[in-house]
């Protein structure tokens, strides 16, 4: 098998996980001001619940595959900051995923979208930071 | 000039997430809208996937610009590569099976804001229109070519 296979799957998975948490942010969003609160809960709970999360996890073993196959040592700086930024980050993920459920539930909460609009920003920041430091590798 | 390169791919990528990202918020919203029966609630799922246009526009000028600056600032890329060649027809394939589709999503939209004005009832002609199969091949097509774009950026086929 390709060596390149799973560099391809690796970024091609960051950016479903991109796309689907902007998804969320962009609904959370229009939820907090518009019409369909319910209707945006739902959609954004399906959002990351249905592509973010398995993206986030196919992202991670295709991408410790990739370092792998590619011989790039664990020392690297960039491979250190970006897969810290990409593992640890998990966390912010988690806690939309709870909080867009949490807001599916009540649709008209005072804090439900509002948190879920805090932290999908919070993780797209995280994860631009992380393309960002993979793509320019500053120091190698 | 190392510096120049970094910010110039760190860029290109970052255009590459954003046409990506773009993509990936107009298919979701759209398949979250086929699901639905009230106009009312199909506008403002495919008011949300207009977001996409902007993004997919500048992700894939960014893409195309800081490609082409690619190229020419180093030795690495040639601009008659086959693959560099390929990956620009496929782009502007691209665009333009977006912009057929976008035209076609843009009357679904103004359909079900008038329908919603209008009562707000569940329509067959707007159920049609969500799941017309040559409005489905031409947005999944130019997620397709996007995505064979994106092969060929990283394996470089004969470089």
């Amino acid at each position: 098998m390709s060596a390149k296979l799973p560099v391809f799957i690796h970024v091609l998975t960051a950016t479903l996980l991109f796309g689907a948490v902007l998804t969320a942010l962009i609904l959370s969003r229009a939820g907090t001001s518009g019409k369909h609160p319910e209707l945006f809960a739902r959609a954004t709970f399906r959002s990351l619940l249905l592509v973010a999360l398995p993206s986030w996890l196919l992202l991670v073993v295709f991408g410790t595959w990739a370092q792998h196959k590619e011989d790039v040592p664990n020392t690297e700086r960039w491979l250190k900051i970006g897969a810290s930024l990409g593992t640890g980050t998990v966390l912010v993920l988690l806690a939309a995923v709870g909080a867009a459920y949490a807001w599916t539930k009540a649709p008209r909460g005072p804090w439900q979208s509002r948190a879920v609009m805090f932290l999908t920003l919070a993780y797209i920041v995280a994860l631009a930071a992380a393309w960002w430091v993979m793509s320019a590798k500053p120091g190698s | 000039m190392i510096v120049a390169y970094e910010w110039m791919l760190a860029l290109h990528v970052t255009g590459a997430f954003l046409f990506l990202g773009g993509g990936v918020l107009a298919a979701i919203v759209s398949v979250i809208a086929r699901g639905q029966t009230k106009p009312s609630e199909i506008a403002a799922l495919l008011r949300i996937a207009r977001i996409a246009v902007p993004l997919v526009g500048v992700g894939a000028i960014l893409t195309l610009t800081l490609g082409f600056a690619l190229v020419g600032h180093g030795h690495e890329f040639r601009l008659s590569a086959p693959w560099v060649l390929l990956a620009i027809i496929l782009w502007i394939a691209a665009m333009a099976l977006g912009g057929i589709g976008g035209k076609a999503d843009r009357e679904t939209r103004q359909l079900a804001e008038r329908l919603a004005s209008e009562g707000d009832q569940p329509s067959a002609e707007l159920s049609a229109r969500l799941r017309n199969p040559k409005n489905l091949i031409l947005s999944r097509g130019s997620g397709v070519l996007v995505i064979i774009i994106l092969a060929l950026m990283v394996w470089k086929p004969g470089q």
